[in-house]
């Protein structure tokens, strides 16, 4: 997966940038914050199609390709945004229980721009596949940098 | 025409429902046929401009309360009266916050729009 992360990254972010606009757009001009999440099976036949179920109906989901989506979940904060992630862990996890499941999220925040966040979830996705941080929800508070 | 303002008023309302993100709705009637679309770029991004038929629009104020979504229709107006000049314009405007909810808010904004086209109480663009 990091190969295709790697090599299909920009076609990626460009789509997620343009889905996320709107919910950007609200986050700068009226300060409603969004999370935005990743989850990906790393076995080929996962079928992630089952989040669309758990999601509310302002959310959105973003298929990549059927075992890799990003959700983006409206109206959270940093703490909800991790609540909404853990919870749709909990529905789906039993699911994909002899699967490879990643999740990581990421918060809108004043201090970093759109394009920064997009870059960060992503790099947070390729950490977390690196380290194989499977079955859980990871988020940057996670990671120890050296 | 009710149906079609109830189902673009439908995400506003799930929002407004959850997260108590509150909204003003104008519904507006012109007695000749104009293209409200020449204004889509007065408006912001997360407002919507929904055209009902040829004489009527309705434009979505997000994220606003019932003093902001007037100020908003006052700012459209001063739009409208640079873009179509003296073409008359009947209008009603409420906001989400003062009903329990779109059922009964779309009835009593089709109601006062019907009571100012009655009444003859149009919007002039001199008058302002």
């Amino acid at each position: 997966m990091i190969n295709t992360l790697n090599q299909k990254r920009q076609i990626f972010q460009k789509q997620l940038l343009h889905e996320i606009q709107e919910y950007h757009y609200r986050f700068i001009r009226y300060q409603i914050d969004y999370s935005i999440v990743f989850a990906y099976i790393s076995e080929e036949d996962g079928d992630l199609s089952t989040c669309s179920c758990h999601i509310r109906e302002s959310d959105m989901i973003i298929f990549f390709q059927t075992n890799f989506c990003a959700l983006i979940f409206d109206n959270t904060n940093e703490e909800q945004g991790i609540k909404a992630a853990n919870n749709l862990l909990s529905r789906i996890q039993n699911r994909f229980f002899a699967k490879h499941l990643y999740m990581t999220i990421i918060n809108a925040t004043t201090e970093q721009s759109e394009f920064q966040m997009v870059h960060d979830l992503f790099d947070l996705l390729t950490f977390a596949l690196e380290h194989r941080m499977d079955n859980l929800v990871v988020d940057s508070s996670q990671i120890i940098l050296n | 025409m009710e149906e079609k303002l109830v189902q673009s008023l439908k995400s506003f309302d799930y929002r407004q429902n959850r997260y108590k993100i509150d909204y003003s709705v104008a519904i507006w009637h012109s007695p000749k046929e104009i293209d409200f679309h020449i204004l889509s770029n007065r408006i912001r991004s997360s407002d919507r401009l929904v055209s009902l038929d040829n004489h009527h629009y309705v434009i979505i104020f997000d994220y606003t309360s019932a003093e902001s979504g007037i100020q908003a229709v006052n700012n459209f107006l001063e739009h409208y009266k640079s873009t179509f000049l003296s073409e008359p314009l009947f209008y009603s405007v409420a906001n989400s916050s003062q009903f329990e909810s779109i059922h009964m808010m779309v009835p009593e904004l089709l109601l006062q729009l019907n009571q100012t086209i009655e009444n003859n109480q149009m919007f002039i663009c001199d008058e302002l």
